[in-house]
């Protein structure tokens, strides 16, 4: 790989990986030193890495990165202020689906919620995800089911609230 | 029907994440317009999809690019190639003006006098009709073959002042004279009328039109000098080369044919200026 495709690579991915991290960790220095990690990561690798699978190996890294930096929080359990951009509790009152959805995803165990963010928003395949989180293909369907029957329940006593 | 109340969740989960396989894709949907209740519970399930907020994105990308290194051209190479190619334009140009400065003056050759250039004899006046032409005398110069010279034991007090000339070489010239007593080398066909030919005791001169051309003769014949002056195209360094090749095939062409002459000598003349001396020895 090549300093010019590593830096296609950076344009291309760095905002899908950045998101999918915040949206996991809720911090954003820590979505950033995350992110620059993965791409020295990938840089390092450089020679090793197909370039059809970029995308993957990034979110590999990251995805192992951000379990790590969940781990560690948790243990330190330091509360992260959420910016308001990335949704907060009292959006929950504005009987927007959407925010009520990224409500209860942060709810959901961090393992459903990566599976959630891996599938809805770079819409990888369940053998994808697996690779990824290193989940067979069953595993990643039954958590991502169970994922899904949460977030609607939270829908549905949002239309009750109603 | 494969998909039944008891086992649709398995295909709701796929369908609803797009890995359904296709086959199976209208059935359940069959299957879902048969069945509102699950219906509904499909819409609500849909409606937990997220979609990426394009908003966050990533500021600092900065921080993760590589500096491609600078593709530097290299600005002395095209000095030096200007001056090349100025120094290229001016050696083009000398040489072309060289050339014509070459050729235009209308060369006429001029038989040198004996003491400046003694073996040229006759001159073909060049044709001046043609400007493009390098006017070029071609001598070919045949010597007799020689023995070594065996020198007799003499009393060196006695003929201190007598030449002492080989005894092989006065005989060969007696022997040479008895043989062909009234040989007299005459002018070939091919010579011009208008070229003088002044037959010389050791070398006969004889001026050949073309230079390919052979004249059968005797032995005095092939101990010639010739000249000529042949039209050539001057803007051709090819065709001089060629010509020159074909002057040198006939000499060697000469010696064996002829086993007395011992060695040729091509004097190519551009001018009165030797150009060329070949001893196809």
């Amino acid at each position: 790989m090549t300093i010019h495709q590593y830096n296609q690579q950076v344009k291309m991915h760095a905002d899908d990986l950045y998101r999918f991290v915040l949206k996991n960790i809720r911090n954003q220095q820590d979505a950033e030193d995350i992110v620059q990690q993965s791409y020295k990561i990938l840089w390092m690798k450089k020679e090793e890495v197909d370039l059809e699978k970029i995308k993957s190996y990034l979110f590999t890294v990251g995805y192992h990165k951000l379990v790590d930096a969940l781990r560690k929080k948790k243990k330190t359990h330091l509360v992260e202020s959420i910016p308001e951009k990335f949704g907060g509790s009292s959006e929950t009152k504005n009987h927007d689906v959407k925010k009520a959805v990224n409500e209860a995803l942060e709810k959901l165990p961090d393992l459903q919620k990566q599976l959630v963010l891996l599938k809805d928003y770079e819409g990888y395949s369940y053998e994808e995800i697996g690779s990824i989180t290193k989940l067979s293909e069953n595993q990643v369907k039954v958590y991502l089911f169970r994922a899904r029957l949460q977030l609607k329940t939270s829908l549905i006593g949002l239309e009750n609230h109603i | 029907m494969i998909i039944n109340e008891n086992n649709y969740e398995e295909f709701l989960v796929d369908y609803l994440h797009n890995e359904l396989a296709s086959d199976l894709v209208p059935e359940f949907e069959l299957f879902l317009h048969t069945h509102p209740s699950i219906l509904e519970e499909y819409i609500l399930l849909k409606e937990t999809i997220l979609t990426p907020d394009t908003d966050i994105v990533f500021e600092k990308k900065e921080l993760l690019y590589k500096e491609e290194p600078a593709i530097l051209f290299p600005v002395y190479w095209i000095k030096y190639l200007a001056i090349a190619a100025v120094l290229s334009g001016i050696l083009f140009i000398g040489y072309t003006f060289l050339i014509k400065t070459k050729i235009q003056p209308s060369f006429v050759a001029q038989p040198k006098s004996e003491s400046t250039l003694p073996n040229i004899d006759t001159v073909i006046p060049t044709p001046q009709n043609k400007k493009d032409s390098i006017p070029i005398n071609v001598v070919i110069h045949s010597t007799q073959q020689k023995v070594n010279p065996i020198l007799p034991k003499v009393n060196l007090l006695q003929h201190r002042m007598a030449p002492q000339v080989p005894v092989d070489i006065v005989q060969q010239e007696k022997k040479e004279k008895q043989q062909t007593p009234n040989e007299v080398v005459t002018q070939s066909p091919l010579i011009p009328h208008s070229i003088p030919y002044i037959p010389n005791k050791r070398e006969d001169t004889i001026a050949m039109a073309q230079p390919e051309i052979v004249p059968e003769k005797s032995n005095h014949i092939l101990m010639m000098q010739d000249t000529t002056a042949v039209p050539l195209i001057a803007s051709t360094e090819k065709g001089i080369l060629k010509f020159i090749n074909k002057i040198a095939a006939l000499t060697h062409q000469i010696k064996l044919k002829k086993e007395k002459i011992k060695q040729t000598n091509l004097l190519v003349f551009v001018g009165n200026t030797k150009i060329l001396n070949i001893n196809n020895n």
